[in-house]
């Protein structure tokens, strides 16, 4: 009885919020919370995915440039050697057919620099190539006709 | 006067069965469980705050129910309803801090009460109401899970049966427990 008396008295009494709570708190704790979360398995497995897929890239990559370096390159790569590799009548039509004088020609060749094969093949230019013009280009470069012996 | 607020949401228009689905499907999971945040919050922190007393303890014990929350999630077999699910979390969290909170500090079952009771001294209060102020020393005297059902039903309104399945301890016990509780705590006012 004096039990339920007891019971009757707190029952009857209005329940309070007793404890203060700072302003904001419910706004903030969400926020708080939602940044506490562990990443998904989804994106943990996409991470992972991703990780795989840019090492492959970065992997094949590596190989490639690698390769590029070590192995010895068999392709030309100045406009001498290229220009080597083009048959001499193929040149000399191609002279022909720019109209590209001899004067301009000779003036584009360092004859220092020529070595018998080249000025030889002047003479296969033209007509204009002659003895009397070679002699008189000769002239004009001070240079001898050993070359063209 | 029964707990009705409970069984719906007050913050959200959410149905606790389309929430539940919205917390099983991977896409929707993170923001239902920002709206289930948002709806239990108030109801998980009262609680816990009225166990552990300080606000900043409050904090942490509440973020760390939402969390494992979050983590046991997937294992939630939907027999049971989501807020007793929470608050069975929520009690399960609160008992082991205390326990916690002794066995780190060495300290007996007395000075634990103590040390609430200081703690308690300390907070700023909304109420000035003696009574309510000496009720609450009351309450700390009374053991962790005494204490815990007679916050469940007297501040939190819980039936006996949800009080049950939060607490997995049967009727009878329960309402022994606050039975007791109650006349403890009348004592202890009285003496005062």
């Amino acid at each position: 009885m004096k039990h339920e008396n007891h019971s009757k008295r707190l029952e009857q009494r209005e329940r309070k919020d007793y404890f203060a709570i700072p302003e904001g708190y419910f706004d903030e704790l969400p926020i708080k919370i939602m940044e506490r979360l562990p990443v998904s398995r989804e994106s943990k497995a996409w991470n992972q995915l991703w990780f795989w897929q840019l090492s492959g890239s970065l992997f094949l990559t590596a190989v490639l440039l690698i390769g590029y370096w070590l192995i010895p390159t068999q392709m030309p790569l100045n406009a001498e050697s290229l220009l080597a590799e083009v048959p001499r009548e193929a040149i000399i039509e191609y002279i022909q057919n720019q109209g590209i004088g001899t004067d301009e020609i000779m003036e584009n060749i360092s004859l220092e620099e020529v070595e018998f094969d080249e000025v030889y093949l002047l003479h296969d230019v033209g007509p204009f190539f002659d003895k009397k013009n070679i002699d008189r280009l000769l002239e004009q470069y001070q240079t001898t006709d050993e070359l063209l012996q | 006067m029964r707990s009705n607020y409970l069984k719906k949401y007050p913050d959200s228009d959410l149905e606790e069965k389309e929430l539940i689905q919205r917390l099983k499907n991977p896409e929707s999971k993170r923001i239902a469980f920002h709206s289930l945040v948002r709806i239990y919050q108030r109801k998980v922190y009262a609680l816990v705050r009225k166990m552990v007393i300080d606000h900043s303890e409050a904090d942490d014990v509440t973020q760390e129910v939402f969390l494992k929350v979050w983590l046991h999630l997937d294992g939630f077999k939907e027999n049971s309803r989501l807020y007793t699910w929470i608050y069975r979390i929520a009690t399960n969290e609160c008992l082991a801090y205390l326990r916690k909170k002794r066995i780190r500090f060495f300290l007996p079952i007395g000075d634990v009460e103590q040390q609430l009771i200081t703690s308690l001294e300390r907070q700023n209060y909304i109420s000035g109401d003696e009574i309510e102020s000496k009720l609450q020393k009351a309450l700390l005297k009374l053991p962790d899970k005494q204490r815990l059902v007679f916050n469940l039903k007297y501040y939190e309104d819980l039936s006996y049966e949800d009080m049950a399945e939060i607490t997995q301890t049967s009727i009878g016990a329960l309402k022994a427990s606050y039975h007791l509780a109650v006349k403890k705590i009348e004592n202890s006012l009285m003496s005062d």
